[in-house]
């Protein structure tokens, strides 16, 4: 099968995929108690059940669910995804102004996993047994242990005491002032970078001690390979397989550790958007956001998939 | 000072120099020397929702819009009924008709004069069922408005109201007639208030900027350039905010919070106001399910709880043990020395269970929250409590989406929460006592309470008003009322230590900032 051929037929699975993924998304959140007009007016306003009707009829919240369902759902095939009930503005604005600031922070994060990962990894798995092996493995461990919130709250109070100049609370796009954007992103990247990158060590090693024991790189070392061209060129390239995988699996993880960091870091973000959607019950909010972030993770997974042969040119899809 | 010796001239100038330092150095309206300008970047928990406030049901809304409008009157730091729109009102004898003056030549943000019709136009806005507000119902017994003239406006009530004007400064706010009208009547995100500060930029989920208004009707105010709302939904993210100066005033309710506030304040980079809020904590009961339909076990359990050990663990100390009205609202509420329950009674709890039918105890569920965090907790504490007289209480860890729903259609036993004393007693207590009332979630039913909350409303002498309301807190706390009442909390409000002029204003508590500047 060539790659086009294969593309087709893995985006036509998607459809099944994201047709089930929209009615989980718009049930879970249909079926918990509560809606919008019930949290909107809490417990102390003062309202006639007429003003009670005729808020729900404003949301639309007293038709059917297969009708709210159905007329949603019509609606994100024409690429609309309603207005947030909450704030009345269109989701598409809201999502797409959240996404920059998750994906900026994902991307920031595997970077800084990637960076940390690999040298540490690939030390580990040359030193295999030793006491640097040993040490990495001991922190690979603490990182995956230490709990997202509690680091980033140390790391804001640590910074604001000894490191004022990198505390700042004020999101800052990155095309607007790189600098200043970054100073923004790279507590909580490196927070949620953590425990990705003591996953992705723990992998790394683990491939690299399978391939370094492989012939061809005893053969590239008789042919008087320096050793270093050794490690990054043959050895490592054929271990990212694995590595690869994991990160694209992980997409799903970090997209919800994004959660967690973008409340603590206050950062405006997909995460804190739901979260903040699912307290108010603002349906057409969440329901966009649980299916558009689904979308992405089966898109980037298709990618993380059409990198295998571009790492390793004997693979072909089949 | 030609003509004068040269000793007399530099006694005439030094004379003019202390002069003029004299009259810079005289406090002005809030005691200090106010300095105009600079930015107050103010840390939100979280971003406003609409800057409509016949629509607001959010906390978050509610200071933004603080800043932006006026009403006819407002209160002032002592819950007191002060001139705002209007300079001055007359109220008739029955209490049925009143007439406010307004201020002549106060503009609205884009230039335009506000006229009565403005004002009439806002309060039919907020009547109309079009706009859907829910603050609609406390102005039922509007029958007519009428404006004799640009400056007069009459409110005719078809029944005494006692609560009337508290009820004005806490619901009505003035936009330009013709703005509403331009935007159909949609002013989630744009506004034309009289207040001291316009819209400028609004982030969504990120910030809203302020700037000052030069039109603002009050001479010499207000102080800032500019005032920023960012959005900082994380109580640590806020303390560090201000230890790094990058915002400069931050409101903290969760008492946990307190001492690391303190520590800003200790390492001098901060001060704080401390307030006793006007909300209160209580332990609620569904009167229509059993035992709580029985007032003696109502009593009783009021008898067996200790509020002192709740304020303590559940309030973290912070804050003193009240009945139905905190001592925030000091002209109204009574001391809690007058209700006997308040001293706890393991003794008198058992036997009045015994007199209900439950000498042996009974199980029930507490429905609580982790939204509500203090109340949670309360409810641990209560759950501790009761054990002694051989009552199981079951906590119901509720999400606040799902506890909101069971509190809408009274699917509890009981639940810890909190309730709102609002700027005045009615307020405080018509809707959640008075048999019927929209949030009376206990479904409590008392005629003799129904009649003295209905007497109390339609009363307009502040004496006879205080007299009912002084039977109606003794009657719900001796009695077995719905609710057992614990404590008032403390609020901190944290500022930069050059920030001076702030005063705190119960329910309005950003307006507040209106007389404040940085030294």
């Amino acid at each position: 099968m060539g790659m086009r051929t294969y593309i087709i037929s893995r985006l036509l699975l998607t459809f099944p995929t994201l047709f089930g993924i929209s009615v989980v998304a718009f049930l879970t959140i249909h079926l918990i108690p509560g809606n919008i007009v019930e949290v909107m007016l809490g417990t102390r306003s003062d309202v006639t059940p007429q003003q009670i009707a005729q808020l729900n009829s404003v949301y639309g919240i007293d038709k059917p669910l297969w009708q709210q369902y159905a007329t949603w759902a019509g609606n994100v095939l024409h690429g609309d995804l309603g207005f947030s009930l909450r704030t009345g503005l269109p989701v598409t604005t809201l999502l797409g102004s959240a996404l920059q600031v998750t994906g900026e922070l994902t991307l920031l994060a595997i970077i800084l996993a990637l960076l940390i990962a690999l040298p540490l990894g690939t030390y580990s798995a040359v030193r295999g047994g030793g006491l640097g092996d040993s040490v990495g493995r001991l922190v690979s461990l603490l990182a995956l242990s230490i709990p997202t919130f509690w680091l980033g709250t140390l790391l804001i109070l640590f910074v604001s005491l000894y490191i004022p100049w990198l505390s700042s609370f004020t999101f800052v796009p990155f095309f607007d002032n790189p600098i200043k954007n970054l100073q923004i992103m790279i507590l909580p990247a490196a927070t949620l970078a953590l425990g990705l990158a003591a996953i992705l060590m723990r992998m790394t090693r683990a491939a690299m001690l399978d391939v370094l024991g492989k012939d061809y790189l005893r053969t590239a070392r008789a042919k008087g390979l320096r050793s270093s061209r050794v490690l990054m060129k043959h050895a490592l390239r054929n271990a990212m397989l694995p590595v690869l995988t994991i990160i694209g699996l992980q997409v799903g993880y970090l997209v919800g550790g994004a959660v967690v960091v973008e409340n603590v870091f206050t950062l405006p973000g997909v995460g804190r958007l739901v979260v903040q959607g699912i307290e108010q019950r603002d349906y057409p909010l969440v329901q966009s956001i649980v299916f558009v972030v689904a979308a992405l993770v089966i898109l980037i997974n298709l990618l993380v998939d059409l990198c295998y042969a571009w790492i390793d040119p004997r693979i072909r899809y089949s | 000072m030609t003509g004068l010796s040269w000793g007399r001239r530099r006694l005439a100038l030094a004379l003019i120099v202390l002069g003029s330092l004299l009259i810079c150095a005289v406090p002005g309206q809030t005691g200090h020397a106010a300095k105009a300008g600079g930015t107050l970047t103010i840390g939100a928990t979280s971003d406003a929702l609409t800057l409509d406030p016949t629509v607001t049901t959010d906390e978050a809304s509610g200071p933004v819009e603080n800043l932006l409008f006026n009403s006819l009157v407002k209160l002032n730091d002592k819950v007191q009924i002060v001139p705002d729109l209007a300079s001055s009102w007359t109220i008739s004898p029955a209490g049925t008709t009143y007439t406010f003056h307004l201020r002549s030549g106060v503009k609205f943000h884009d230039g335009t004069i506000m006229t009565a019709g403005d004002v009439a136009a806002s309060l039919a806005r907020l009547r109309d069922p079009a706009t859907k507000s829910p603050w609609a119902s406390f102005f039922t017994d509007v029958s007519a408005v009428s404006t004799p003239n640009s400056t007069t406006i009459v409110i005719k009530l078809s029944q005494p109201y006692g609560p009337f004007l508290a009820v004005l400064a806490s619901f009505l706010s003035v936009s330009s007639a013709n703005f509403v009208t331009t935007h159909k009547g949609n002013l989630t995100r744009v506004e034309d208030g009289t207040g001291p500060y316009k819209l400028k930029s609004w982030v969504p989920n990120t910030s809203i900027t302020l700037v000052k208004n030069p039109n603002y009707f009050v001479a010499g105010q207000p102080h800032f350039d500019t005032v920023v709302f960012q959005v900082i939904p994380s109580d640590a993210s806020r303390v560090a905010a201000l230890r790094t100066g990058q915002i400069q005033f931050a409101a903290f309710i969760d008492p946990i919070y307190f001492p690391q506030v303190k520590q800003v304040q200790s390492a001098g980079q901060a001060k704080i106001v401390h307030v006793l809020d006007i909300n209160y904590h209580m332990f609620g009961f569904n009167t229509k399910r059993k035992p709580f339909d029985n007032p003696l076990v109502r009593l009783a359990l009021s008898y067996a709880i200790n509020r002192g050990q709740i304020l303590k663990a559940a309030g973290q100390d912070q804050g003193v043990v009240s009945g139905l009205l905190t001592p925030a609202l000091a002209s109204w509420a009574l001391p809690v020395s007058k209700y006997a329950p308040y001293t706890t009674n393991l003794a008198k709890a058992k036997q009045l269970l015994a007199q209900a039918g439950y000498p042996h105890g009974f199980s029930f569920s507490i429905m609580a929250s982790h939204f509500l965090p203090s109340d949670y907790t309360a409810a641990e504490i209560i759950q501790q409590q009761l054990a002694p007289l051989g009552i199981k209480a079951t906590i119901a860890t509720t999400e606040w989406g799902v506890y909101v729903h069971d509190w809408v259609v009274r699917n509890f036993d009981s639940f810890t929460g909190e309730n709102g004393d609002w700027t005045d007693p009615d307020l405080a207590m018509y809707a959640a006592l008075h048999t019927g009332g929209s949030t009376n979630a206990f479904q409590f039913s008392d005629p003799t309470i129904d009649k003295l909350l209905d007497q109390a409303r339609a009363a307009t002498s502040v004496a006879t008003r205080k007299a009912l309301y002084d039977q109606i807190q003794l009657r719900l706390v001796n009695d077995g009322g719905p609710m057992i009442y614990t404590y008032a909390s403390y609020w901190d409000y944290a500022m930069s230590p050059n920030l001076v002029g702030f005063t705190y204003i119960p329910r309005a508590s950003y307006q507040g900032l209106i007389g404040a500047s940085f030294q």
